[in-house]
């Protein structure tokens, strides 16, 4: 239907084929299936009177050590939308990219910014096709002509809409902080602080959620991605420097072997730029 | 919470849910809880919509996985936009739920999704439910006029109100009944729908039955609660009444 995958449209119907697959080679590990490196995480989105606040911790898992610091959960889907991701780090930084690639494609040959809606349902369609395999779980807020948009899609390809949403490993510790503080037509600064607080309260609750927290406003006139919103209170100092000065270590022989290059063939070609 | 349980409860977000649908005298209501849980632990969203419309007076409600039910309705409101273009006029309601059917039949190794389908149309009046289910019945007769539908089952006719409520549970059995409930929430009222449910109702009693029916199932059923979402269709059109979870009826005990 219209134009989820530009390139390659999938057949139509349900196909499953990949599940079988997936089922048969999880058979084949003996001890443990690798495990990928997932974003633990905290994100949360509100409707405020003028737009959407997105936000989002920054710390990336793999098992229990922190991969990555200052990861960026909070994705560039179009001008007007952004998408916050959860679970895999890589299903969620690809799915987002695939996206926003179509959604590219479709601005070009339309003419048109691209719907909220138009986003959720080419995230709903493949997400539902992969039957789970998937593990993204994404919040998508966005401003369009039809109004200010939160929508939430799950691993499995459920679609939720809510003006006050959170997922991820941290998503119950946000939601407390969310369900108390939500009011309708919130204004800018309010939002930017409910937000903050639900994603600091899976910050301080979840193992998996942690060190900055990253804030995304998505109004009528533009976005203000907000990196970091916060920054974490138990930030390390180095106790050394681990830069190693020139001379550490000692240069015991030096050979200079200079290569002879020839000039073979010399073309200029003129570039029409005007 | 990514955790997504391996038996053979629902993978990923589940309705739980409670879904009904009764026909009343010029008209049917369809209505369901607005409960979402995931692995039967935490509700992940207490305002879910699960009636959905898949044709102007034709509603149908989901239960089970809603990945499921949202792809499955996705398709049935295309194909019966695409019918009803290409018949030039409003599809019927065991339309509607064949469709349906025809969709939970062949993926049932795959999907985990039942649905209730209740609408209006021009040839049968008010329906729930809908299609033919089992070869048993024999073929049907329509040989009489409007509103009664003669049955032919081993050469004998039998007459009675066709089908109105259709439901399609797990596995795309299709069965049109007067009255159907669906979902976890339905086995604690099946005996109230037995005993209070009365073919030709008016508008009020119906609508005073299924919210009642609706507030003893989510009473008794913990991944069934919220509000109340009911749609009235009768020929006029479509109204929706949603009853919050505080202005349910209480019953004893509560």
């Amino acid at each position: 239907m219209a134009l989820s995958n530009v390139l390659h449209a999938p057949a139509a119907g349900f196909n499953f084929d990949h599940a079988a697959r997936n089922a048969e080679l999880e058979g084949l590990f003996d001890a443990q299936i690798p495990k990928p490196v997932k974003t633990g995480t905290t994100i949360a989105g509100v409707v405020f009177k003028d737009g959407v606040v997105l936000g989002a911790d920054t710390r990336a898992t793999s098992s229990e050590i922190v991969a990555d610091k200052m990861c960026s959960k909070i994705h560039y889907i179009a001008p007007n939308i952004y998408c916050c991701g959860a679970g895999t780090a890589a299903d969620t930084e690809k799915t987002t990219e695939l996206l926003s690639s179509n959604l590219t494609i479709f601005s070009l040959n339309s003419g048109r910014n691209p719907r909220v809606v138009m986003a959720v349902n080419i995230l709903q369609e493949m997400l539902y096709r992969y039957h789970g395999q998937i593990g993204a779980s994404l919040i998508l807020g966005g401003v369009d002509c039809a109004g200010n948009h939160l929508y939430t899609v799950g691993p499995y390809g459920s679609v939720n809409t809510m003006p006050y949403l959170a997922m991820g490993s941290g998503d119950l510790a946000a939601l407390g902080i969310l369900e108390d503080g939500y009011k309708p037509d919130l204004e800018l600064d309010k939002a930017k602080e409910l937000v903050r607080a639900a994603i600091h309260a899976g910050v301080m609750n979840d193992l998996a959620s942690g060190n900055n927290i990253d804030i995304c406003v998505l109004t009528r006139e533009g976005v203000d991605h907000i990196r970091p919103y916060q920054v974490s209170q138990y930030k390390d100092k180095r106790k050394t420097k681990y830069k190693y000065g020139a001379g550490t270590t000692a240069v015991l022989t030096e050979k200079v072997v200079p290569v002879k290059l020839e000039v073979v063939e010399e073309t200029v070609q003129r570039m029409d730029t005007a | 919470m990514e955790k997504r349980s391996v038996d053979s409860r629902v993978r990923g977000v589940s309705t739980g849910t409670t879904i009904l649908a009764a026909t009343f005298d010029g008209g049917v209501v369809i209505g369901s809880d607005s409960r979402a849980s995931i692995g039967g632990e935490y509700v992940s969203s207490k305002t879910i919509n699960k009636v959905v419309q898949v044709h102007d007076q034709i509603f149908c409600c989901m239960a089970g996985s809603l990945a499921d039910a949202q792809a499955v309705t996705k398709a049935a409101k295309f194909h019966l936009s695409f019918h009803s273009v290409q018949m030039e006029t409003p599809p019927l309601v065991i339309a509607a739920a064949s469709v349906l059917q025809e969709l939970c039949y062949n993926n049932k190794e795959e999907l985990q999704a039942g649905f209730i389908t209740a609408g209006w149309d021009r040839k049968k009046g008010p329906q729930v439910g809908a299609g033919r289910g089992d070869s048993h019945t024999g073929s049907r007769d329509t040989a009489v006029q409007s509103n009664s539908t003669y049955w032919r089952v081993a050469a004998v006719l039998i007459p009675c109100v066709p089908p109105q409520v259709y439901v399609v549970p797990l596995g795309g059995m299709l069965v049109g009944q007067p009255v159907t409930i669906g979902g976890s929430g339905s086995t604690y009222i099946y005996g109230y729908v037995d005993a209070k449910y009365k073919p030709n109702m008016s508008r009020e009693e119906c609508l005073q039955f299924a919210t009642n029916a609706l507030a003893l199932a989510m009473g008794r059923d913990n991944v069934s609660g919220g509000v109340a979402h009911l749609v009235v269709i009768t020929e006029t059109g479509v109204e929706h009444v949603v009853v919050p979870g505080n202005k349910l009826p209480k019953f004893h005990n509560e």
